[in-house]
């Protein structure tokens, strides 16, 4: 008996008739009941606490005012695109927002890749656990901690590697305040706070992958390196490709926090970006709004990266994220 | 043949456990900053005297924040907070990342698509709590933990996580004759240990140092979490004398006490949940 | 794609369908605005408190213990109320608050200041705030307890929007090493030229005698921080703090390019000879460059007179014991001129205007009794209870002072209208005449901007950027990536992108 149900399943592909693709369609939803019916308080949850509030990206088109609520707030449509795209400043801040974000992606992406492949060859247990342990702590440590310590190491007055320069009769380095050293520095933060936690979702695929392929290869008379290279990470490719287009989904979000602690006059140039802008510009029930367009605007070009690197993950042949 | 392979992996071992000490030494001396500057005393914060072990330990700072009744009040709360949400949290995720990762199921794409949309696209903070208030929720723990019940993210993570359970195991259940949720509650999940340590750990991170859902849902002073009675401590309003508890001066001391406060239950559980994620799962459960 | 589009479409239909549902909130404005403003002629009584009522308040700061504390449990049995507290994040108000008046969940009374006070004026017009003045005349004590200005400040004709709240205006004084001025043999500097010859031996004459070039001159909170920055530095020079008249038209600092000229070459010639901190400009809060003085590092430094006996003034102490400050008025310019410091003192108490009038009138009777019989309770506590009388007269604290801590009480709730708020009695006489003599001087030296409180729409919209690029062209200036001459591109850049609008905008509305 389920021989030929599973015999059948291999004929139905060959047949192209659209009566029978129906057919299989509804099988398939058939059997899918118990399935979308698990996805049931999921999909609760999206509607009513994802797609309900949405409502609420129309104070973009609008002059929102909380005293009037949603309904009498006065529409202007796109008078807050407009004002943003005309703002004497527009292209630098997309520039210098651009920059950033492309730091992001060619030298924080690949670190937590890295730093799990090394993790994975740790073989000494104990010490693998304690320096997995100590490598996820920095993301708890909040930016202004983080931009404080630094302040203490590097500043140009009193930091402690600025006194020491000093009293051997060196020049002091203006880590801080030097225009040049904003994005590195910026880069190594991230990397510094997000590394080892993210190494942890890759840590996760790699314990997923069959040992049997490693036995098989050893036996073939694979080096570590070659192992890493042709078993380890083709197998974990497809998270690899998930986590960038995610991560092409947050271009131009870059934490607010994190660049406006490190902003000071000297390095205005290169790192005020829209979030710092938009900060400075307008106070009252404008700011609201106008804060809203200009995230709408930086959702919008993520949209448009990841319905991009989708099409190009499932022309090469991968999963993507839909 | 067998020797060279042998030398080469050596090479590759040292080459590893070397880049892997440098980056965790980098990483190690601002925690050990944090850590050992909680125990200075404020005299050697002004007169800088210690740059990373003070020279006299002092217990002052984990007086100043620990002496209230309210920080018990306030790490229990945090606790009810973590457990439940992540609970929550693991539930509702795993329920619908396991169905999004069956290929063959229609409209996956589309659910798929319409779960990513939500992470680029948010109506932001306002209608969120108009529906939080008609719900009811106000005031009450539901509010934290159903608003955050799905992160879209991990839940997209987990799906790919997911797509890596073989087929082949789940058709031998259904010949069993096992129903989707049996396979899903006695097959899938224990398969994917690994994914569930990682996203249990993600989540549970999340809810402990979460504080502003709290500010805004929470009325109940004595409701409120570890993060908002912390944050409170170390507000300085620049018209209290340097706020003072029992004679005790703040200090940096403080802020970097509240963090070893902070993280160290995290860093405490960590390990519990590591070894999931650090073993290869398959391991005999695929037989031929 | 095409589907998931026409299926996003149709839930977010669904979204604004639902959400008219749920949006009351403007219904309750416009029922409430219409008793509000008729209130002022009823006859309720204003001492009446028969009829026990719960009244929300929020607050900044940490909370407060409110169970079985003395304090309160006074203050609820007095006026028959029951209080709920709310406390808000500072960094958060102004989001945290939207989304309250969003929801229709605006507390009874809240502390307002520590947001823009453009919104004061704009919630004013809205009917958001009570208008409390018909019902003051029942409150004698509390109008005339607190000054006529303060009552005005920030309010249309005729209305007062909110019960003022002491904020001290000029509070910070300037602090110097007497030490490290012995051991030098210098006097404390009167001009802003002894200022620099002082600040140039504390950099490089070893004034803590410790054979190390450890020290350096002075600090500053970037260069045109508005409540510290300028404030001697700029002011000596002839610098508005804002906005200044001259020959009856409003002229800011930014276009103020020769004295501009003078305060830059000040700093970058004290910079270029390490005589000013070399991160000033990392700087955003007064706390920062006030830390140096507390770490030794700089001599001269503003401090809090309130405090600076037992912060500063002992901290020190723990780099030498013989260490001790002088404080001095604020150096004099080329031209005599002296500014400290000065805050602005809009700060309020408002009261939701959709309340009923029994309510704001036990709210007006909480504050009158606020700065009249009850100041002392809520700022030293009942006797016997947080402090008591010992037999020769002195007064000594109890432990449950700490505990229900009318000390913050007094501070982040209830602030009565007193400079010397915070000189308890068991600190002694010295100590309050001590403050008051500060007070007295610094008030000398009041800084303000000439401009009556004017709203510019391109000053709304840009100035904040507009000084940002200007502070940056300044800074590269002093710190010499820039020659002196580029004080002028400053000005230029500043008033071609915007800032000629904005005077503009601003003098039309002066002459009115």
């Amino acid at each position: 008996m389920e021989k030929v149900s599973v015999l059948k399943k291999q004929v139905y592909p060959n047949k192209s008739t659209s009566a029978s693709r129906g057919k299989l369609l509804k099988k398939r939803i058939k059997r899918g009941i118990p399935l979308y019916l698990m996805m049931l308080p999921g999909v609760l949850f999206f509607l009513l606490f994802k797609y309900l509030p949405m409502f609420g990206l129309s104070v973009a088109f609008m002059e929102y005012d909380p005293f009037s609520g949603f309904f009498g707030s006065e529409w202007v449509w796109f008078a807050h695109f407009e004002r943003l795209f005309q703002e004497r400043i527009f292209l630098d801040l997309l520039w210098n927002t651009f920059v950033l974000s492309i730091y992001d992606l060619v030298f924080y992406f690949p670190a937590p890749i890295i730093l799990a492949l090394l993790l994975n060859e740790v073989r000494i247990k104990w010490f693998r656990t304690s320096i997995q342990t100590i490598l996820y702590t920095p993301h708890f440590i909040s930016w202004v901690v983080i931009v404080g310590i630094t302040a203490m190491l590097f500043s140009t007055q009193s930091g402690v590697i600025n006194n020491l320069l000093h009293a051997f009769g060196l020049s002091r380095i203006e880590v801080m305040t030097d225009a040049s050293f904003f994005r590195p520095l910026w880069v190594i933060h991230n990397i510094w706070n997000g590394m080892g936690w993210d190494a942890i979702i890759y840590l996760a695929a790699m314990a997923s992958i069959n040992p049997q392929l490693y036995e098989a290869a050893r036996i073939d008379g694979a080096t570590r390196l070659q192992l890493m290279r042709l078993i380890t990470i083709p197998s974990i490719s497809y998270l690899i490709v998930v986590m960038f287009i995610l991560r092409l989904g947050g271009f131009l979000d870059l934490s607010f926090t994190h660049v406006y602690l490190l902003q000071n006059p000297l390095n205005l140039g290169v790192s005020d970006i829209f979030d710092t802008y938009v900060y400075r510009a307008g106070v009252l029930g404008g700011q609201y709004s106008y804060t809203t367009a200009v995230g709408l605007f930086k959702s919008v070009v993520g949209l448009i990266l990841v319905i991009g690197a989708n099409k190009l993950a499932k022309k090469m042949g991968k999963e993507g994220v839909y | 043949m067998k020797s060279r392979r042998l030398s080469e992996d050596k090479v590759f071992d040292i080459a590893v456990y070397a880049i892997v000490t440098i980056i965790t030494l980098t990483v190690l001396l601002p925690l050990i900053y944090v850590y050992m500057s909680s125990l200075a005393p404020r005299s050697e914060f002004i007169t800088r005297s210690f740059f990373l072990i003070p020279k006299e330990f002092t217990l002052d700072a984990y007086k100043y924040l620990l002496n209230s009744k309210e920080f018990i009040e306030a790490f229990t709360n945090s606790l009810v907070i973590t457990v439940g949400g992540t609970f929550i949290n693991m539930l509702f995720t795993t329920m619908m990342a396991y169905p999004l990762s069956k290929k063959w199921l229609p409209g996956r794409s589309k659910f798929n698509f319409l779960v990513m949309f939500t992470m680029l696209f948010s109506g932001g903070m306002i209608p969120l709590f108009l529906i939080v208030g008609q719900l009811g929720l106000m005031d009450s723990y539901g509010a934290l933990w159903l608003t955050s019940a799905i992160s879209p993210f991990y839940l997209i993570v987990m799906r790919s996580l997911f797509s890596n359970i073989p087929a082949e195991l789940e058709e031998a259940a259904k010949m069993d004759g096992c129903g989707e949720w049996r396979i899903f509650f006695r097959i899938a999940l224990p398969l994917v240990k690994p994914a569930m340590a990682t996203f249990t750990i993600f989540y549970l991170v999340a809810h402990w140092n979460s504080y502003f859902d709290a500010i805004l849902y929470i009325q109940d002073q004595s409701k409120m979490p570890l993060q908002v009675f912390l944050r409170r401590l170390l507000i300085l309003d620049e018209d209290v004398l340097a706020g003072e508890v029992d004679d005790i001066l703040f200090s940096p001391a403080v802020g970097m006490a509240a963090i070893v406060v902070t993280i160290t239950p995290l860093i405490i559980i960590f390990p519990f949940f590591q070894k999931y994620f650090n073993k290869g799962f398959l391991l005999g459960s695929v037989k031929d | 794609m095409k589907r998931q589009l026409i299926f996003l479409i149709f839930v977010l239909f669904l979204a604004v369908g639902c959400s008219q549902n749920g949006d009351t909130s403007e219904n309750d404005k416009d029922g409430n605005t219409a008793n509000a403003n008729e209130s002022g002629n009823s006859d309720l009584a204003p001492y009446d408190f028969s009829e026990h009522l719960t009244i929300s308040f929020l607050t900044t700061g940490s909370p407060i213990q409110d169970e079985d504390n003395a304090i309160f449990d006074y203050i609820e049995e007095k006026f028959n109320i029951t209080m709920e507290w709310e406390y808000y994040d500072r960094d958060n108000f102004g989001e945290y608050f939207n989304t309250l008046v969003a929801s229709g969940n605006v507390p009874d009374v809240w502390r307002f200041g520590y947001n823009d006070p453009r919104e004061y004026i704009d919630w004013a017009e809205r009917d958001v705030l009570y208008d409390v003045k018909p019902l003051l005349a029942d409150y004698p004590e509390l109008e005339a307890g607190i000054p006529t200005e303060a009552w005005e400040m920030l309010n249309p004709d005729g209305h007062y929007y909110g019960v003022p709240e002491y904020r001290l205006q000029t509070r910070n004084m300037l602090a110097i090493r007497q030490d490290w001025l012995d051991h030098l043999g210098l006097d404390v500097p009167d001009t802003i030229e002894d200022f620099y010859e002082v600040a140039y031996a504390f950099a490089h004459d070893d004034p803590n005698q410790t054979g190390q070039d450890d020290t350096t001159g002075f600090s500053a909170v970037g260069l045109f921080d508005d409540v510290s920055g300028t404030a001697w530095r700029g002011g000596a020079f002839g610098l508005a703090r804002d906005w200044k008249e001259i020959d009856g038209e409003l002229v800011p600092y930014q276009a103020q390019r020769e004295e501009l000229e003078d305060y830059i070459a000040f700093m970058r010639k004290a910079y270029e000879e390490d005589v000013l901190d070399k991160d000033f400009m990392l700087h955003s809060d007064w706390r920062d460059a006030n830390n140096l003085l507390s770490s030794s590092v700089v001599g001269i430094e503003y401090v809090n007179p309130n405090s600076v006996h037992r912060k500063e003034a002992a901290d020190i102490k723990e780099h030498d014991p013989d260490a001790s400050f002088a404080y001095f008025a604020p150096p004099a310019g080329p031209d005599g001129e002296r500014t400290t410091p000065t805050r602005p003192s809009y700060y309020k108490k408002v009261i939701n205007a959709n309340i009923s009038e029994e309510k704001v009138r036990r709210i007006l009777a909480l504050f009158e009794w606020n700065i009249t019989e009850g100041y002392d309770i809520t700022r030293h506590g009942l006797e016997d209870i947080h402090w008591e009388e010992a037999e020769d007269g002195t007064i000594e604290v109890l432990d449950k002072w700490e505990e229900d801590d009318p000390g913050a009480i007094g501070t982040n709730i209830l602030r009565a209208w007193n400079p010397l708020h915070r000189a308890y009695w068991w600190l002694g006489e010295d100590f309050a005449d001590d403050l008051a003599s500060y007070y007295e001087m610094n008030e000398t030296y009041f800084w303000e901007s000439d401009d009556p409180g004017l709203i510019s729409d391109t000053n709304l919209q840009t100035g904040a950027q507009l000084n940002a690029e200007f502070e940056q062209i300044l800074t590269e200036v002093v710190v010499g990536k820039r020659e002196l001459s580029d004080v002028q591109v400053a000005v230029d850049q500043w008033l071609a992108n915007g800032g000629e609008q904005i005077i503009k905008e601003m003098n039309e509305q002066y002459k009115q």
